[in-house]
């Protein structure tokens, strides 16, 4: 891999671009979904059947007018949001998004998701700190609280796949699945555990406590507009695609499908796109049927409902290791 | 009857709170508000103080102007919130108060020399002092002295304008994390000075001007006035108008019950189950447009019967649809209610105790969360509800979830009467030849009515003119509100939404007498060229 194709891979596909406009689409599709859920009908009229009112969103909060708030830490203020928005693009592009290998291809690139992932949590975290109003600081320091709770479950039901397949990067989970079939398989348990810890990382119901509105009016992004808050919008759309990115190159099998490699690797990223849409609109649909937990209630429900999941699948892992 | 003419006991103002504990002593135990009087020379104090089984007794005093009356806080706990009111609207002052030096419902910058409710304030002078050069009316959280807490503890601002509240009120909350320490609410953002204003317009005006002290229980204002001024005028309804009235305010409270349930769903995050819940409301909204023509204000009771009659296919159809309604209802609430997660929410949340709900002289499904039948239709049953087949719905104990239970219940109900009153409904016709546009003769009555957040109080004296000489409103939240700050103690700021609109709080009911919009710290008066003006700019 040359450093042309991994600038591009970064930039274009299936970095930055890539992530951008899907992460467009997933916000569409949530809408559209959580809308039919509540008997509404959603975006409509911009695009067809709605589908480019994200867009039309994320250009209308770029023009909108800002008010930086007095007393905030200007450097912060500004770089979070892009902070933000680049961990997950830069996440993206090591995820084996089709065969033609386009992504960046390193033999640890999948360990290094992990630190992308607390990176990303530090942007978000910062985004708050900046400037310093009660709503804030409740609302980051919510989020460092759940940060730590899913963060131990998602770390390790990484790791058990790692366990299981001997890989440390991508390229080697996705050819221990095409040999042996998806992971979802072995690990289903740990799968599970896997999208509930997405739902608390996208901050989604029910676990959207960080920007709780009826509680902490925005929490963490409670100050910003304009600029700014379209970044940290795009930056969460962008996050769901990565994290259900993720999700689908562990567990799902990556790119892999019926006509694998057919028409030079484009069969291949729309199984990855499908499946994809597919982990969101399920993770989108659980949230719309939930209200928010209580902060008290949370390491409670996290850890005691998934940590026996995840030690029943690290025993299950063990026992595959040791018979196969 | 829920209304009647008002026969005072008099009191010297020191003997006040001997008084109130021999009333109390005999049964008296429930404080519905106090109104303040401008009797010339003196202000006069009733004490209005009810039964639970059903009898009011008025407690009159006269206080020179410029003295002091004693305090009945000893006697009733939740008096202090009336004093206030009194305080502010006419400068008395209540010894033993220790809340006499802040406003309740007046701005803070009002000027202290000009209480609104007297008949010689005169508003353009108040809106001069108020538009003084200098004069700040930023309204500041009443905070003050934190150190007393903890020193890692901070004061969150929630409101006056938060995404939880449809309606501007501001609480302070003091939090150390998550849990709250303790609760400072401050009312009064919203004061249109209804109770003024209706001193100035005709009886018949005020019926509208009374509706729009709330968009949510519109019809039980206007019903509550026009009960009390009947009762001066010695007039009664026909049977069919009193028919058609109760089934319009069971209508409004399914309405405003149901409002309340989607919004526990938006409250606690569950926005779907918000969407649901008012979805299925929409059908009642459609039954209150079919029968009264309107959406919110009803307009639809007058002076001497309705504004218009509900005729027998208008009546087959509501009947139908209230059983379509009944079914949806019953089945989406009693998923709602098996949900582990709701019950988790919900489930001791809030709580409180009869003793405290008894003390701060709560009323409606509040008070009856707890096992305290007190429900006005049933106590003193006025309009049809003396005919109808009901029962007053009860919890076991006060939370929000026992409070979901009983306004949930408290719907099926209403489904009932309404049912009822379409297959009963009396022959006749309901509206008066002409609207009501002469003289009450001198005297005062009260009348009060079970609207959906609980008794809703109004008392209307006359001076034998065209307009009343006093119109006094007590809403339910009024009464409730004080019990949601005690009840915020020691939750958790995840709860707080939940808590504070256990009460189904209707601020704007709360606030009712400001004579200049002051609360917004604007001192230029715009004029209406102005207004013209900026509408052509944009």
């Amino acid at each position: 891999m040359d450093g042309a194709t991994a600038v591009f891979a970064a930039l274009v596909f299936p970095g930055l671009l890539f992530t951008f406009l899907m992460g467009l689409f997933f916000e569409y599709v949530e809408r559209k979904l959580v809308a039919r859920v509540q008997r509404r009908i959603g975006p409509l009229y911009a695009g067809p059947g709605g589908v480019l009112q994200p867009l039309y969103d994320f250009v209308k909060l770029l023009v909108k007018e800002e008010l930086p708030p007095e007393g905030v830490d200007r450097l912060y203020y500004w770089l979070a949001p892009l902070l933000a928005a680049a961990a997950p693009a830069y996440g993206m592009a090591f995820i084996p998004v089709s065969s033609f290998r386009l992504s960046i291809d390193t033999p640890y690139d999948y360990v290094f998701t992990l630190f992308l992932f607390s990176f990303a949590v530090f942007a978000t975290a910062a985004a708050g700190y900046a400037v310093y109003s009660p709503y804030t600081a409740m609302g980051v320091g919510r989020l460092v609280v759940q940060y730590s709770v899913y963060e131990a479950i998602f770390a390790s039901t990484l790791a058990l796949a790692s366990l299981q397949t001997g890989a440390t990067s991508f390229r080697g989970l996705i050819e221990y699945q095409a040999l042996h079939g998806p992971l979802a398989l072995y690990q289903p348990l740990g799968l599970a555990a896997a999208v509930v810890a997405l739902l608390a990382k996208l901050e989604k119901t029910p676990f959207d406590l960080p920007h709780a509105k009826q509680e902490i009016v925005a929490g963490w992004m409670t100050e910003y507009s304009g600029r700014g808050l379209a970044f940290l919008h795009i930056a969460k759309d962008m996050s769901a695609v990565w994290g259900s990115a993720l999700i689908v190159a562990v567990y799902l099998g990556g790119p892999l499908g019926p006509l694998y490699g057919a028409l030079g690797g484009l069969v291949d990223a729309a199984w990855f796109v499908a499946k994809m849409v597919a982990v969101y609109a399920a993770v989108a649909f659980i949230s719309s049927l939930a209200g928010r937990v209580r902060v008290r209630g949370l390491a409670e429900k996290i850890w005691g409902a998934l940590l026996p999941l995840v030690f029943v699948q690290f025993l299950v892992v063990v026992a595959l290791r040791w018979l196969v | 009857m829920g209304a009647g003419k008002i026969e005072r006991i008099e009191a010297e103002p020191r003997e006040l709170p001997a008084a109130l504990s021999r009333l109390r002593g005999e049964g008296y135990s429930h404080l519905i508000t106090i109104t303040g009087l401008d009797e010339g020379d003196s202000i006069g104090l009733i004490y209005h103080l009810a039964r639970p089984g059903g009898g009011v007794a008025h407690l009159h005093a006269s206080v020179a102007k410029g003295g002091e009356a004693p305090s009945a806080i000893g006697v009733f706990r939740g008096a202090y919130i009336y004093e206030m009111e009194v305080h502010d609207m006419f400068g008395l002052r209540f010894s033993g108060n220790p809340h006499m030096g802040r406003r309740l419902l007046l701005p803070d910058c009002y000027p202290e020399d000009e209480p609104p409710l007297l008949k010689d304030t005169d508003p353009g002078r108040v809106r001069e002092k108020l538009f003084a050069p200098g004069t700040v009316c930023l309204q500041g959280p009443p905070v003050s002295g934190l150190s007393r807490y903890s020193p890692e503890s901070i004061a969150v601002p929630f409101g006056p304008y938060h995404p939880a509240f449809k309606e501007p009120e501001h609480f302070t909350l003091i939090v150390e994390g998550e849990r709250i320490l303790d609760a400072i609410p401050r009312i009064g953002f919203v004061h249109r000075g209804v109770e003024k204003a209706a001193e100035q317009r005709s009886y018949l005006r005020d019926i509208f001007l009374l509706e729009r002290i709330c968009g949510i229980c519109s019809m039980h204002h206007g019903l509550t006035f026009t009960l009390a001024v009947e009762k001066l005028l010695g007039l009664e309804a026909p049977e069919r108008a009193e028919y058609i009235r109760t089934l319009v305010a069971e209508l409004e409270r399914i309405h405003s019950h149901t409002l309340w349930l989607g919004l526990v769903g938006y409250w606690m995050g569950f926005e779907t189950m918000f969407m649901w819940v008012l979805t299925v409301r929409e059908t009642i909204m459609d039954l209150i447009e079919l029968v009264s023509g309107n959406r919110v204000h009803k307009s639809i009771v007058t002076i001497g019967g309705v504004r218009r009659d509900v005729e027998g296919e208008k009546l087959r159809r509501v009947g139908e649809k209230i059983r379509g309604f009944e079914k949806e209802f019953s089945r989406l609430i009693g998923d709602i209610l098996s949900l582990d997660e709701f019950i988790e929410r919900t489930s001791g949340i809030g709580s409180y105790t009869a003793e405290d709900a008894r003390a701060l002289s709560t009323v409606g499904p509040v008070r009856r969360a707890v096992g305290d039948p007190y429900d006005i239709r049933k106590v003193e049953p006025y309009c049809a509800y003396g005919d109808l087949d009901f029962k007053v719905v009860t919890g076991d104990r006060g939370d929000v979830y026992s409070l979901v239970q009983v306004r949930a219940g408290e719907v099926l109900e209403s489904i009932h009467m309404v049912e009822q009153i379409v297959d009963h409904m009396p022959p006749g016709n309901p509206v008066p030849k002409r609207p009501f546009m002469g003289v009450v003769k001198p005297g005062e009555a009260y009348a009060r009515t079970e609207a959906p957040r609980g008794e809703l109080f109004h008392y209307v004296r006359s001076a034998g003119k065209h307009s009343p000489d006093r119109v006094k409103v007590r809403t339910p939240t009024l009464a409730n509100i004080m019990l949601a700050a005690h009840a915020l103690r020691g939750q958790t700021v995840s709860d707080v939404p939940l808590v504070i609109t256990m009460i189904d709080p209707c601020f704007s009911c709360m606030d009712r007498v400001l004579v200049a919009d002051a609360g917004s710290g604007r001192r230029r008066i715009l004029t209406e060229a102005d207004f013209h003006r900026m509408r052509r700019r944009w």
